[in-house]
């Protein structure tokens, strides 16, 4: 039992070369979507390195504004407020810019788990806003009635906006480890540089105040610096790893070793002042504390360079990444392109060069089959192909098939032409022959009388002449008589039958047998003759005008008929079956005449045989009975030693 | 009773030498203090100043500098740093590594990238000024007046601080060119560009 539906080879092709179009088509868009995904996750990644960079560097500038308002609060001189305050307003104005630079960006990026974050910073923002104007107020006063806890407040505050940036710089990096793991080293390699350069800001604030004020760390001032200081030196001792881990050794080498030696030379000139007890200080430190803000802020700008220097390369690494990621979708969108192009093309060679032309090569053949007439114009494809090479093929046999129905009417048309000639040709022998019979007769007759009523009236000479006349007109009517036989053998019908040939051949013998022993001939039969399907009576004459003629020519004094049958033979026409042949060992027939011999009338000449009451016509009556039982005859002859005639009979049983 | 006597001259004798011995100890200790805490002040200086050398290289471009090394010459043996400017020789600015030389001639000093003059050597300027008009040496002085003589920068002092003079002519004049973190430091002054009085 069939369930699935049945398929035609189009329709199987068709089925197989769109489902694989799909198919390529499905893998191929899928990776265009994912390369289109990560595209995007590469970009979230560049804004997030651009939102790094910007906090950084708000971080950057907070950290020098922390520094000058923290000195100042503790500066009593007006000449040296008055230089500070300059450098305070420029600070300000570029660390407003910097920070309102990077909270839209923060923003923008919808971190739901960021937004509180986001908030916090901005109301850290807002207290830093405030705490500015207390101390524009505060610094206008003499020190002592400025607000003692204010310094610190300052401090503390913008420290602490610094380390929200630096903790939602940390989330967001974590946010983009799995997009990629170097960008995302990097990125980290930047907050920890940031941590370095914040802690070394908060150091050098605090000696900015010490210097301001005259005074040395307390204890508690110093344990806390020397915690800033343990920080920053292991930056120091492991920096180059993580400069290594994160793919920027090579960048950030000669800017490192800058940073290094600039940090190392603030260091060399400030260690055993703050970092070690020390005894309260009678005379001012050597450095003003203008040109220590400016030291310390150079030095930290070699940290920042090295920021720079580490961003420019990250941009750089982000920007090939996403050069890459843009090719490699182009490339796969191409091969998608193509891919649907090549279907294309599959489906249009299927359906255009293979499948229409078999389709109509079928419809022209079926057409044929049922005998109608197909124009060869309809197989005239491009023959540059095989299914074209074959319509080609067809459309010339279709021409040819054309060609051969005419030729076969043609020919029907001759054929039927000459059957009726041929009838017409009967109707006249026939005709002629039996219209003739009459007036030959009464001539016979009339000649008869006169010879036997005028004998004695007439000379000798006029005698002869019409014994002459009337031997002519009787073997006249011989010819007439046989002639209208072989007319009447051309048009009756015969009486098909199964026949045994050795009792046919047995009749014959009887029949001839006073005709045998006078010529002193002799039958012989080597084995059983076959039963073959033929008119009886006719074929009976076919074997006694055989043996006649070659018992009459023959003129050895032992006359010996073999008669035969072979299964096969050569021929001039080529291999017969079922062969019968007569054997003589009479004067045999040249070869020029071996056609001549079966033509109606026609009397070989021969000294050695008498023959005077042939007529000719033997031969050409068995010839013609032969014919009409789909046989052959032919035969082979030596002369002087004798012939053998062969003869096929392929009547089938009516 | 003479022996009570006697016993308490010797306290009275004792509680003197104490007292002198003390008061010897309490005068030599504050002036050792004193002395400790002016050396100390001097250590302060020359070690600002050494760290402050790096900043003046850090800022200062030379015209055509094609070597991968930045020569700081101290002109003379002494070394007028008491050690602190040594760290700096193998440290490296803007990529170029420090190289630290002691000099003794003008034509030793053409080769060096900056010159250091000490007050020691004061008197060898004018002399090295003329010699060094034509080329792109950074010349530092540690002497009151030397950024007016040509020199370019100089250390000086205001308000018992250390403050930087920079003489931007001379600067202008040798093809050197100074960045602004070093003009911020410094205070600018108008000296001779190159030559004498």
């Amino acid at each position: 039992m069939r369930i699935l539906p049945v398929f035609s080879i189009r329709d199987r092709l068709l089925i197989t070369i769109g489902t694989l179009t799909l198919l390529i088509c499905l893998l191929a868009g899928h990776e265009v979507v994912i390369r289109w995904q990560e595209l995007g996750r590469i970009n979230s990644l560049k804004e997030a390195t651009l939102l790094g960079d910007d906090l950084f560097n708000a971080g950057e500038k907070l950290s020098i504004e922390r520094h000058i308002s923290y000195s100042m609060l503790y500066i009593s001189d007006p000449a040296a407020l008055a230089e500070l305050n300059e450098k305070l307003k420029s600070v300000r104005h570029d660390t407003d810019i910097a920070l309102a630079k990077t909270l839209p960006l923060s923003q923008g990026y919808k971190f739901s788990n960021r937004q509180s974050d986001i908030k916090s910073i901005e109301d850290s923002i807002f207290d830093v806003d405030k705490l500015r104007k207390q101390i524009d107020r505060n610094i206008q006063l003499p020190p002592r009635q400025r607000d003692a806890a204010l310094p610190e407040l300052w401090f503390v505050t913008t420290t602490g906006l610094v380390k929200k940036m630096q903790f939602t710089w940390r989330k967001v990096t974590e946010d983009f480890i799995d997009v990629d793991p170097i960008v995302s080293a990097q990125m980290r390699f930047k907050y920890f540089l940031w941590s370095a350069t914040e802690y070394t800001g908060q150091e050098r604030a605090v000696i900015g105040r010490f210097i301001v004020e005259n005074s040395v760390a307390t204890p508690e001032e110093q344990a806390r610096l020397l915690r800033w200081q343990g920080i920053v030196d292991n930056f120091w001792n492991t920096v180059d790893i993580v400069a290594s881990a994160s793919h920027l050794e090579e960048p950030l080498k000669p800017y490192l070793k800058d940073a290094k030696s600039d940090y190392d030379n603030v260091y060399d000139m400030l260690q055993g002042n703050f970092l070690l007890p020390s005894p309260q200080r009678t005379k001012p430190y050597l450095i003003s504390s203008a040109l220590w803000l400016e030291l310390s802020t150079q030095s930290n700008q070699s940290l920042y360079d090295l920021k720079d220097v580490a961003l420019a390369y990250t941009h750089s690494y982000v920007d090939k990444l996403e050069e890459q990621v843009k090719r490699e979708i182009v490339v796969r969108f191409i091969i998608l392109l193509l891919t649907l192009l090549l279907s294309f093309y599959s489906f249009w060679v299927v359906l255009v060069r293979v499948l229409h032309p078999i389709n109509t090569m079928i419809e022209a053949l079926v057409s044929t089959v049922q005998g109608k007439v197909v124009s060869p114009k309809l197989l005239e494809f491009r023959q540059d192909d095989e299914i074209g090479k074959l319509a080609h093929v067809l459309s010339v046999s279709q021409k040819n098939n054309e060609e051969l129905k005419n030729y076969s009417a043609k020919l029907q048309q001759y054929v039927e032409e000459l059957k009726h000639s041929n009838q017409e040709l009967d109707d006249f022998a026939y005709i002629a022959s039996h219209d003739l019979k009459e007036p030959l007769r009464g001539l016979i007759t009339q000649a008869t009388f006169l010879l036997d009523d005028y004998q004695d009236k007439l000379d000798a000479e006029a005698i002869r002449r019409l014994r002459r006349l009337v031997y002519l007109s009787q073997r006249m009517e011989q010819l007439t008589g046989e002639l209208l036989y072989f007319s009447r053998l051309g048009r009756s019908d015969f009486a098909i039958q199964k026949t045994d040939p050795n009792e046919l051949i047995a009749e014959v013998r009887q029949m001839m047998d006073v005709f045998l022993s006078e010529h002193h001939a002799k039958i012989i039969i080597h084995k059983q003759l076959p039963t073959v399907v033929c008119d009886k009576v006719k074929v009976t004459e076919v074997f006694r005008n055989l043996i006649t003629n070659a018992v009459k020519y023959n003129n050895k004094s032992e006359k010996v008929i073999e008669i035969g049958f072979l299964d096969k033979i050569e021929s001039p026409h080529g291999w017969e079956k079922d062969v019968f042949f007569i054997k003589d060992n009479g004067v045999g027939i040249e070869k020029e005449f071996s056609e001549a011999i079966f033509r109606i009338f026609k009397r070989l000449k021969n000294p050695a045989v008498k023959d005077e009451e042939g007529t000719g016509a033997g031969l050409t009556f068995v010839k013609k009975i032969i014919e009409r039982h789909k046989g052959h005859i032919w035969l082979e002859s030596v002369p002087g030693t004798g012939s053998v005639f062969y003869f096929t009979l392929h009547e089938q049983r009516a | 009773m003479q022996v009570l006597k006697l016993h308490m001259l010797k306290r009275k004798m004792m509680a003197i030498a104490l007292t002198i011995t003390l008061a010897i100890t309490l005068l030599w200790t504050s002036t050792a203090a004193l002395a400790q805490e002016r050396n100390e002040l001097q250590l302060e200086e020359q070690k600002i100043k050494a760290g402050l050398i790096y900043n003046f290289l850090k800022y200062t471009a030379w015209p055509a500098n094609k070597t991968s090394e930045l020569v700081v010459c101290i002109l003379g043996s002494e070394d007028p740093f008491n050690g602190y400017l040594q760290p700096i020789e193998g440290r490296t600015v803007n990529q170029k590594s420090i190289v630290l030389r002691h000099v003794s001639s003008a034509q030793d000093a053409e080769k060096c990238d900056m010159l250091f003059i000490g007050a020691a050597e004061q008197a060898q300027w004018p002399i090295l000024q003329k010699n060094l008009s034509h080329t792109s040496v950074l010349t530092v002085g540690d002497f009151n007046g030397f950024a007016n003589d040509g020199g370019m920068i100089e250390f000086g002092a205001n308000d018992n601080r250390i403050q930087i003079d920079l003489n931007s002519g001379a600067v202008d004049a040798a093809h050197l060119r100074v960045g602004e973190g070093l003009r911020r430091m410094a205070k600018t002054t108008h000296g001779q560009p190159g030559g004498g009085e």
